[in-house]
């Protein structure tokens, strides 16, 4: 009994678990979304995303319990931030999500030198929008809608130093941005310092 | 003479007592046993005057004149017996029935001696009867037949040289009254056996006694004596003294100036033997510069007040007294006054009462006892009782327990707030040095995690305690602290019910640590604690296991049994 109680003392019996109270779902509705198109995801969780269903409901689970702001793509030209503090392991209802019209960032990618590399993408760091194939022909690719804000834009190409940038947009705008990508090896330029 | 006895004493007093007159010495405390009971003495009127319709009779032997030149002359031994029989005679102050003096040669004799004392075997005995028996001569020591140092009265015709053969064994007179039916018995001993003053030893036993640095080898008279009440001129070993300007033995001349009512203590018109001891007592004292200490003892308590002088008139004031070794030298304090020293009696206003006993600035009891008119109390009983008293303590309590880092009780469990009941167990460990406490408590609570990630998550817990420790306590007076090792077992609960999670986690150990209390015995019954505990554990928090340590605080009101 003695050892029995020993062990009990150094082992004890069952435990704690906080695991499971470490993230929450986040559920509401976005108005006069376009279900084919429409999605919700964490800003800088781009796996966490959820479609909405016909009448724009989402439901987002595995949300980290802390403070987020959802990333939402409500049709093909309206889109909206929104901060939201996600409980764990329980659901927090943003009620109603209204979509303004969304910013569009038009990005020309060349060599410097006339051409188009090769397999070029663009992507919005943190959020859906990556591997966005930049036209072959044209060396250009429209991506949007994007909510207000500021954002670090990636654009990559077989052969080519990535080239990242911070753009900020405002509702509805239309940003052109050109970038100039340089072969590996020559040193490049990249916003990075 | 006699007149009718007026004196009312309660039927509780009917208890053997015998006087004795002898000289200077022995004074060790007797076992009392199971006599050392409180015994409320009420004044009910019918019981009184039945108890009281007994007769006072006395024996006083004196013996100044010796036939062995060897034995000084002792110039008042004769007169002590005779003064003092003149007193109690007195209607109007002892109205003692019969009192014989033995004071010439031929009545203080070995054999007039023994034959007075058959003769007062004889007298029929009623238990209500008082005898006092008084002696005032030279004592000694000798060896008996079997080798064995006893102590002797020396008569009128004892040898020098042959104390054993002729001198007149103390334990024969033990034995004398022992025979006598009544049972208010008390014992005067005017004499000693120190070898001083009014005793003369045998060269022989002098010279052993002078090599020996512990007490004298025979027991004092008073623990061998079955006489209620035993009254020393001095302590055992104390020289008992004659004095020629009081024209008497001291503590004798006290004694008879004490029955002519001076002695009353708690005025209720009778002077008892114990007040007439201690007002012989503290004069003494007084009058030898502290080098002669009457001693009495008392072996059935609640015996006193057997009545020497006077009537009972009037319910006394309320009294509490101690003829005990273990007391001697405290002070009695009634609410915070000096009210006197002891051994001794020392009257108390009536009502609640605040006593205490103090010796220099040690606190050895104290408590509110409640005193009514008449009543008497012995104060080693009501000391006893609180030092053997209550062993147990049974006690509702009320704290928090909870981890100690607040990283634990913000991510894990909050603190519990818990109630339960607790049972100590006073000296039941190590010879009574240590005490024993177990416990159980639990609670239960609704409060929210901090999560660093997971926010502010609500969360039901319980928790159930069930603990032991055991360590010693000190006490300064009615506060005592505590201390030493515990051991508890532990089940603790938290349970989410969630959107998303509803679940229930448990987790149970036993756990070493430690306990420290505060105890505050604010009453003889009852008690406050505060007791603090540390508890160390390993709790599995998210798959790792973690050293944690728990703290305690439980406050808790006690009932002492």
């Amino acid at each position: 009994m003695a050892l029995g109680l020993l062990g009990l003392a150094v082992a004890g019996c069952g435990g704690f678990e906080n695991g499971p109270l470490g993230s929450g779902t986040v559920r509401g509705r976005i108005v006069d979304a376009e279900p084919d198109v429409a999605m919700v995801s964490v800003l800088g969780r781009p796996e966490l995303r959820a479609g909405v269903s016909q009448d724009g409901r989402f439901e987002l689970a595995g949300v980290p319990a802390t403070s987020v702001e959802l990333f939402v793509v409500a049709s093909r030209t309206r889109a909206v931030r929104s901060a939201v503090v996600a409980q764990g392991a329980r659901i927090v209802d943003v009620g109603d999500i209204q979509a303004p019209p969304g910013a569009f960032i038009t990005v020309r990618v060349s060599d410097g030198q006339g051409g188009v590399p090769s397999r070029a993408e663009v992507e919005v760091d943190g959020t859906v929008l990556d591997e966005i194939e930049v036209d072959a022909t044209s060396g250009e690719v429209r991506v949007g809608p994007l909510p207000s804000g500021c954002y670090e834009l990636k654009v990559d190409a077989d052969e080519v130093d990535e080239v990242k940038e911070d753009v900020c947009l405002r509702e509805g705008e239309e940003l052109v941005r050109s970038v100039i990508l340089v072969p590996d090896g020559d040193g490049g330029e990249d916003d990075d310092p | 003479m006699l007149r009718p006895e007026e004196v009312r004493l309660s039927r509780l007093l009917l208890i053997p007592l015998m006087l004795g007159v002898l000289a200077l010495s022995a004074c060790r405390t007797a076992e009392s046993g199971e006599k050392g009971r409180v015994v409320r003495v009420r004044m009910e009127e019918e019981a009184l005057v039945s108890a009281q319709a007994g007769e006072r009779h006395a024996l006083l032997i004196g013996i100044p004149e010796y036939a062995d030149s060897a034995w000084n002359r002792l110039l008042y031994a004769g007169k002590d017996a005779e003064d003092l029989g003149r007193v109690l005679a007195d209607p109007v102050r002892g109205g003692f029935k019969s009192v014989t003096v033995l004071a010439r040669p031929e009545q203080t004799t070995r054999q007039s001696v023994l034959n007075a004392l058959k003769a007062l075997e004889a007298r029929p005995w009623r238990p209500q009867d008082v005898v006092v028996v008084y002696v005032s001569a030279h004592g000694t020591l000798a060896r008996d037949e079997t080798g064995e140092l006893q102590r002797y009265l020396v008569t009128h015709d004892t040898s020098f040289r042959d104390v054993p053969g002729t001198g007149l064994e103390m334990a024969a007179l033990e034995r004398a009254l022992e025979r006598l039916g009544s049972r208010r018995r008390v014992l005067v001993l005017a004499t000693c056996h120190s070898g001083t003053g009014k005793s003369l030893l045998p060269p022989d036993v002098r010279h052993e006694l002078a090599r020996t640095k512990s007490a004298f080898a025979p027991r004092p008279l008073e623990a061998a004596s079955r006489a209620s009440i035993v009254l020393s001129a001095s302590d055992w070993g104390e020289a008992a003294r004659e004095d020629d300007a009081l024209a008497n033995d001291i503590y004798t001349h006290f004694l008879i100036q004490a029955l002519d009512g001076r002695g009353d203590r708690n005025r209720d018109g009778a002077v008892s033997a114990t007040e007439a001891h201690d007002w012989a007592r503290r004069h003494t004292w007084a009058y030898t510069n502290g080098r002669q200490r009457p001693s009495a003892q008392i072996l059935e308590v609640g015996a006193d007040p057997v009545l020497l002088a006077g009537a009972l008139e009037r319910p006394g004031q309320p009294e509490v007294f101690s003829y005990s070794a273990r007391l001697e030298g405290f002070t009695l304090k009634v609410d915070g006054q000096a009210a006197g020293e002891l051994p001794g009696g020392v009257v108390v206003p009536e009502g609640k009462r605040r006593l205490e006993l103090r010796k220099g600035g040690r606190v050895l009891w104290e408590d509110t006892v409640a005193l009514e008119a008449g009543e008497r109390r012995e104060l080693e009983s009501l000391v006893r009782r609180a030092s053997e008293g209550p062993r147990r303590t049974v006690a509702l309590e009320a704290g928090a327990l909870g981890f100690l880092d607040a990283r634990s009780r913000e991510q894990v469990l909050p603190a519990s707030v818990l109630a339960g009941v607790g049972l100590r167990l006073d000296g039941v460990l190590l010879e009574r040095r240590l005490d024993v406490w177990v416990d159980v408590a639990g609670g239960q609570g609704r409060q929210s995690l901090q999560l660093e990630l997971g926010g502010v998550v609500p969360v039901r817990h319980r928790t159930l305690l069930v603990g032991a420790a055991v360590g010693p306590t000190w006490w300064w007076g009615p506060l005592g602290l505590s201390t030493g090792p515990r051991v508890a077992g532990l089940w603790l609960q938290r349970s989410f019910q969630l959107d998303l999670l509803s679940r229930d986690e448990r987790y149970v150990t036993v756990w070493p640590g430690w306990m420290a209390g505060l105890s505050w015995r604010f009453s003889p019954a009852f008690v406050l604690d505060a007791k603090a505990q540390l508890l160390w554990a390993y709790v599995p928090v998210d798959g790792r296991t973690r050293m944690v340590g728990f703290g305690g605080l439980m406050l808790g009101g006690g009932y002492r049994f």
